[in-house]
């Protein structure tokens, strides 16, 4: 069975090649009267076409939206991954800072 | 026990120095600038879209206000937009956090971030050579330099292999994403055509063929050459439109193959797709102004 988004598209698709033919019609047609109604025949099928292609869009930007959420995730794990580093960095620096602490508390003790 | 000091000294300075050679001869990864170049290509498509969904949303109006002339009573459906506001929002949030995944992995490459752990590093081991009173330091000038870089080249390749995991994790989804929107726009699988750019391509050759209607009433030469002109013109323009739509879709399917290349640790370069993307996006720009009413 298609799925809603196939069958959205076959409609669309079939409504495109309509126009089509009907566009084609034009280059054999003399008469104005005719012309003019295979111009709103055209104008009615153009009209279904963006209808369709507007329910197509919003059928596949729900899709797009499931997806989405596995980027979301990686966005986080890099982020992590940045915190990670800094991190590391924090945990040198308060190293160093400690290293400075116990020589000063050494050079203290040896005053007294 | 001063000279066993000072042996285990030199050992460890020449087996720092050989660290830090072999880490500086290691591998290309992925560069800072390349990922920030694909973060500012996918900038430039929300952006292209914007604007080309903007132009496709008056041009379905335009051709539904010319349809209502000849309808006897007024639907809602008849005025159906031709892309709604929430699926525009999903389309945007998509390419947002496409964005803030680049900014995520543009921060963890930057070489700042390695610097800061390299001159934490040089920090420490000038700190550890003072309490324990070693001066070897003093003896190698560049060892504390040394040090230093070797941290910040540590941290760089551990940044690096992060962001090329998570690249390798990702990449599948990223694709899916893509191609997913590149299809919105342009859909020519199963023989069949469909998407944003059917919906445009038809308003276009709607618009023509009144003009063409018009030109069988056309009394003299001088108004058929009047309506051949603008015939010509309304091609154009829709040639014009086909074109920056394919655009938007070649830029969004750019991007996934850039991504892929360096998920698989190639290159991420994608600085000449955003010269391209502003480029396309000048149609749909010019083509807003000339919908405007004009000013009575």
């Amino acid at each position: 069975m298609p799925t809603q988004n196939e069958s959205m598209r076959k409609l669309q698709n079939a409504l495109v090649l309509q126009l089509r033919k009907l566009n084609d019609s034009l280059d054999d047609v003399t008469d104005s009267n005719r012309a003019q109604a295979i111009v709103r025949e055209m104008q009615e099928v153009n009209h279904r076409i963006a209808l369709t292609g507007s329910l197509l869009f919003a059928a596949q930007a729900q899709e797009l939206d499931d997806k989405v959420a596995e980027i979301s995730k990686a966005t986080k794990t890099v982020n992590a991954a940045v915190a990670d580093i800094e991190n590391l960095q924090a945990f040198l620096d308060a190293i160093s800072e400690f290293l400075g602490l116990v020589d000063e508390a050494i050079d203290l003790a040896k005053t007294l | 026990m001063l000279i066993k000091l000072a042996g285990r000294e030199a050992v460890l300075t020449r087996t720092l120095w050989l660290a830090l050679a072999a880490l500086v001869c290691g591998c290309a990864t992925t560069t800072q600038k390349s990922v920030t170049d694909w973060h500012d290509a996918v900038v430039a498509v929300r952006e292209q879209s914007a604007t080309t969904f903007r132009g496709v949303n008056d041009l379905v109006r335009e051709a539904q206000l010319k349809r209502a002339a000849d309808l006897a009573n007024l639907k809602e459906d008849d005025f159906h937009p031709g892309l709604d506001a929430k699926s525009i929002a999903t389309w945007n949030r998509a390419l947002d956090n496409l964005a803030a995944y680049g900014a995520s992995l543009s921060a963890l490459l930057s070489p700042g971030l390695a610097s800061g752990v390299g001159d934490s590093t040089k920090q420490l081991g000038a700190s550890i050579a003072t309490s324990s009173k070693s001066t070897v330091f003093q003896q190698q000038p560049g060892l504390s330099s040394a040090l230093g870089k070797l941290g910040a080249k540590l941290a760089s390749l551990s940044a690096a292999q992060s962001a090329q995991s998570v690249m390798a994790q990702t990449n599948s989804a990223i694709t899916e994403v893509l191609d997913q929107m590149a299809r919105m726009i342009n859909d020519d699988s199963s023989g069949m055509e469909t998407g944003i750019l059917q919906t445009v391509h038809a308003d276009w050759t709607s618009r023509a063929a009144d003009v063409r209607a018009a030109f069988l009433d056309a009394k003299t030469p001088a108004d058929k050459r009047d309506l051949a002109a603008q015939y010509a013109a309304l091609l154009e323009k829709r040639d014009a439109a086909d074109a920056a739509l394919l655009g938007l879709r070649g830029a969004l399917l750019e991007l996934a193959v850039a991504h892929s290349r360096a998920a698989a640790g190639g290159s991420m370069d994608t600085s000449a797709l955003i010269a391209s993307i502003r480029e396309q996006t000048a149609f749909f720009k010019g083509l807003l102004q000339d919908l405007k009413p004009a000013k009575t």
